[in-house]
């Protein structure tokens, strides 16, 4: 830089390249939001989140950390629906205004989003069903473009000068799950939108074939349609959104109520169940115990498939594209090595 | 009863080995009067498991390393123990036992905080269940047991004195704290197992409420153990047929089992050993029926369940309102009531609740319910929108054209823009043919211009070649020829009794 430069510059300050402002300082509860904020924020924010991947996302250890990274937040991003019970605590706890609840800072990624489980029917058990329906929401492709608008509408409302950029990045996130999920063709064909629409009620597949569109379905729909119809036993009810887009049946989980040891009966039914559906395979998160899942596993010939339901290094999941490509290739193996076998 | 036995079979096995090494370590332990060192040694191997853990080992690729570290610590946790034993005590041995306790969980906690599987670990201890056990896994135990049990039997002198005089011990010149020592790491090693098997409270019941009740009734080593295993072996099998026939956890139930027959025992005790018998049974009645009142008295205070849907809708959780929009279905004076809350559900409610509500008004063909359903055309939910319109489509009346229209007009998403002009000309509407019409001329997507075309072709006979999968260039021809014929049928169209629009004057 000559003399003249800094002259320059020193005249027309306006001229100087202007600092970029700090980013965005957002923490997630896990680790999932943590990667969608990013999809969404880009270098606009800088973001953490406060759980591992390998923790059951229900509990989590409240450390001194947790509080100190919320104090500093902006933004605090949590799935809501009860699922993080701990999150409000660390929330308030951390005395931080700008994240507490109803504050322009707090998003719940899980706002508008259907939810599945609430009673659709009268039955006698009041009270026996989780008041909010099932929280486990992200593993449904569909619902992370719809948490990820979540995210987009919480940067736009606390840093609304980067309105443009979050609309931006958002769309080129929800386009490229809609590309991984229906494959690109048909999305260039139908839009993403109507896709989605279709699919969430359920008639994707009629639809399809009444516009004569079948054959350009592509993406994980495509590559999971083996599975299509496919009774599988999970541990605890958070893989029910994936089964629901995949179209998999879970007749039954090796958990009778959350965290409330099965009975024998219980046991016996899953043991049933699995040998007279033909279940191959067992999904169970990286967090569960073992045992319940080997028991079945050597008396029902059944495979245990573990997979982590959150990202990061630690699990060897890089970003959502994975999670969701994970659970695929490893139920497709596990369906297709169980169909080998006989 | 063939599959009560298969079913329970191998968790009563399970708890029969339990029985058999737990009945004798808990007379050793109860005369000792280290009632909760099980649960000290339990939470010590489980601090050892973590340490190992946070070393870099992986439970589920290295368990024998895991095992390893785990049994470490019992062995130290057993050396503790044994050289804190004091012959004058000054400190209760049970203090020490109990801080052993505290601070083995507390750094167990406290070195998961730092470990991803943390809270697992430390629930860890309470997750054996003895219903996933399995046959090797039995008779891999049992050995173990066994060679235990052959230990203790070969050196039954040493092990008894020391745990029942340590002074005579001392005096014969046995080394009180070598024995203590083997006798800790034994014990610890038998724990740890059972813990794994059956979770902490199950192997401290095996441990305890037998020895207790043998203690109660007889004296001297073999009458105690008969009458202990006699007791484990009757308690599991009436704990296992329990949560087999009433279906409960085994676990737990076979633990209140153990606490009831502790209860009855006592009970019996106390009337066989009391001078005056009648007196002593007359007591033990009244107490009962005391119980029973106090227990029956309490039922009242039952929460009466009272399930105003009105309430429920207006301030319930969404599944709360769920069940109440599934019961004002059943009944329509109950509907005709929680229509104002519903009506306002559907502004502010849960996707889900809004989706139910629509769902209702379409199956009740509510039409006082349209003013409600008409400004969810706007809103800002794909899916409400759809739905709103679908709800219109098989209820609406002619008042729902004009909320309809104006959608229309302002709808971005090209496919319901189509279908709402589908519902227009559905209810004897016209002027639907204008959103198909920009729709066929301007739509972006191939799908949905498709759609137009189609409903256009279904409700008008228009004699276009148009090719909805052609670019918008080559269809310019058609797409002039369109708007011709809209721009001179715009006001004479008027639909027949198939759906069908023609000109009414030449009809």
């Amino acid at each position: 830089m000559n003399i003249l430069h800094l002259v320059a510059l020193s005249l027309f300050p306006a001229a100087q390249p202007a600092p970029a402002a700090a980013p965005l300082k957002v923490v997630t509860t896990l680790s999932i939001l943590k990667d969608l904020a990013r999809e969404v924020g880009g270098d606009l924010v800088q973001v953490e989140s406060l759980s591992d991947p390998r923790e059951d996302p229900h509990y989590v250890q409240p450390r001194p950390t947790l509080m100190t990274r919320a104090r500093e937040a902006d933004v605090f991003i949590e799935i809501g629906l009860q699922l993080e019970l701990w999150g409000g605590k660390v929330v308030e706890g951390s005395g931080n205004p700008k994240i507490q609840s109803g504050q322009p800072g707090r998003v719940i990624a899980s706002a508008g989003i259907p939810t599945l489980e609430l009673p659709q029917q009268l039955s006698r058990e009041w009270g026996d069903v989780h008041p909010f329906g099932n929280p486990h929401i992200w593993l449904d492709p569909l619902n992370a473009k719809d948490m990820a608008a979540n995210i987009a509408q919480g940067f736009e409302r606390v840093d609304p000068a980067h309105k443009s950029e979050y609309e931006e990045r958002l769309k080129s996130f929800q386009t490229r799950i809609d590309n991984a999920l229906f494959g690109e063709a048909l999305v260039k064909e139908v839009g993403g939108r109507q896709l989605a629409r279709r699919a969430r009620d359920g008639g994707l597949d009629n639809w399809l074939k009444d516009k004569g569109l079948s054959d350009k379905l592509g993406g994980w729909l495509k590559r999971a349609a083996p599975l299509k119809g496919r009774p599988i036993v999970t541990y605890h009810k958070s893989q029910i959104y994936f089964a629901e887009r995949f179209g998999l049946k879970i007749p039954i989980e090796i958990e009778e109520k959350p965290g409330i040891p099965p009975s024998a009966r219980h046991r016996d039914a899953v043991v049933e169940l699995i040998k007279k559906q033909g279940v191959k395979t067992i999904l169970e998160e990286v967090f569960y115990e073992r045992g319940a899942a080997d028991y079945l596993a050597k008396e029902t010939g059944a495979h245990v498939v573990v997979v982590p339901i959150d990202i990061g290094p630690d699990v060897g999941i890089a970003t959502y594209f994975d999670l969701i490509d994970n659970v695929v290739n490893r139920l497709l193996e596990s369906e297709g090595a169980a169909a080998g076998d006989h | 009863m063939g599959s009560f036995l298969q079913s329970m079979a191998l968790p009563f096995l399970g708890c029969l080995v339990l029985t058999g090494i737990h009945v004798y370590l808990g007379i050793h332990v109860l005369s000792r009067k280290v009632i909760f060192v099980d649960l000290a040694l339990a939470q010590v191997a489980a601090l050892g498991s973590v340490w190992g853990m946070l070393l870099g080992w992986d439970r589920a690729s290295d368990p024998w390393i895991v095992k390893g570290f785990s049994l470490s610590f019992t062995f130290i946790g057993a050396a503790v123990f044994s050289m804190t034993r004091m012959r004058h005590e000054r400190v209760p041995h049970e203090a020490l036992i109990g801080i052993t306790y505290a601070v083995a969980l507390a750094a167990t906690i406290l070195f998961s905080s730092h470990l991803a599987h943390g809270a697992e670990e430390v629930s860890d201890l309470l997750a054996g269940n003895i219903l996933w056990v399995r046959a090797d896994l039995i008779v891999f135990t049992t050995v173990l047991y066994a060679a235990v049990g052959t230990v203790h039997w070969l050196f039954r002198r040493q092990f008894f004195l020391i745990s029942l005089h340590p002074e005579q011990a001392e005096a014969q010149g046995i080394s009180v704290r070598f024995w203590d020592f083997l006798f800790y790491v034994t014990f610890g090693f038998v724990v740890t197992s059972s813990v794994s098997i059956a979770g902490v409270l199950l192997v401290f019941s095996f441990l305890v409420i037998p020895a207790v009740i043998a203690i109660l009734f007889v004296d001297g080593l073999r009458p105690r153990l008969v009458v202990g295993w006699a007791v484990g072996t009757a308690v599991s099998a009436i704990g296992c047929s329990l949560s087999y026939f009433r279906d409960l956890p085994s676990g737990p139930t076979i633990v209140v089992s153990f606490g009831f027959s502790l209860l009855l025992a006592g009970l019996v005790r106390y009337v066989v050993q009391s001078p005056a018998r009648a007196t002593a049974l007359a007591r033990v009645a009244g107490g009962a029926v005391v119980f029973a009142l106090l227990f029956g008295g309490s039922l009242l205070l039952r929460k009466g369940e009272h399930r105003d849907v009105v309430r429920l809708l207006a301030t319930g959780s969404p599944a709360e309102r769920m069940m109440a929009l599934a019961e004002a279905e059943t009944d329509p004076a109950l509907w005709a009531r929680a229509r104002p809350a519903a009506g306002t559900l559907l502004r502010t409610g849960e996707t889900e609740v809004r989706v139910r509500i629509l769902d209702l008004v379409e199956r009740l063909r509510d039409r006082e319910m349209l003013p409600e359903v008409h400004p969810l055309l706007l809103d800002a939910s794909d899916t409400i929108r759809e739905r709103a319109l679908r709800c219109l489509r098989s209820v609406g009346a002619v008042e729902s054209r004009d909320p309809i229209l104006a959608a229309a007009e302002k709808e971005e998403d090209e496919y319901i823009k189509v279908e709402m002009a589908e519902a227009l000309l559905e209810l004897g509407d016209p002027r639907g043919f204008e959103p198909i019409i920009e729709e066929i001329e301007s739509g972006e997507v191939a799908q949905a211009r498709r759609d137009a075309w189609e409903h256009l072709k279904a409700h008008a006979h228009v004699e276009i070649a148009y090719r909805a999968d052609l670019a918008l260039a080559e269809n310019a021809k058609a797409i002039a020829e369109l708007r011709q014929w809209w721009k001179e049928n715009e006001k004479k169209l008027s639909m027949d009794a198939s759906g069908v629009y023609r000109d009414a004057g030449t009809r």
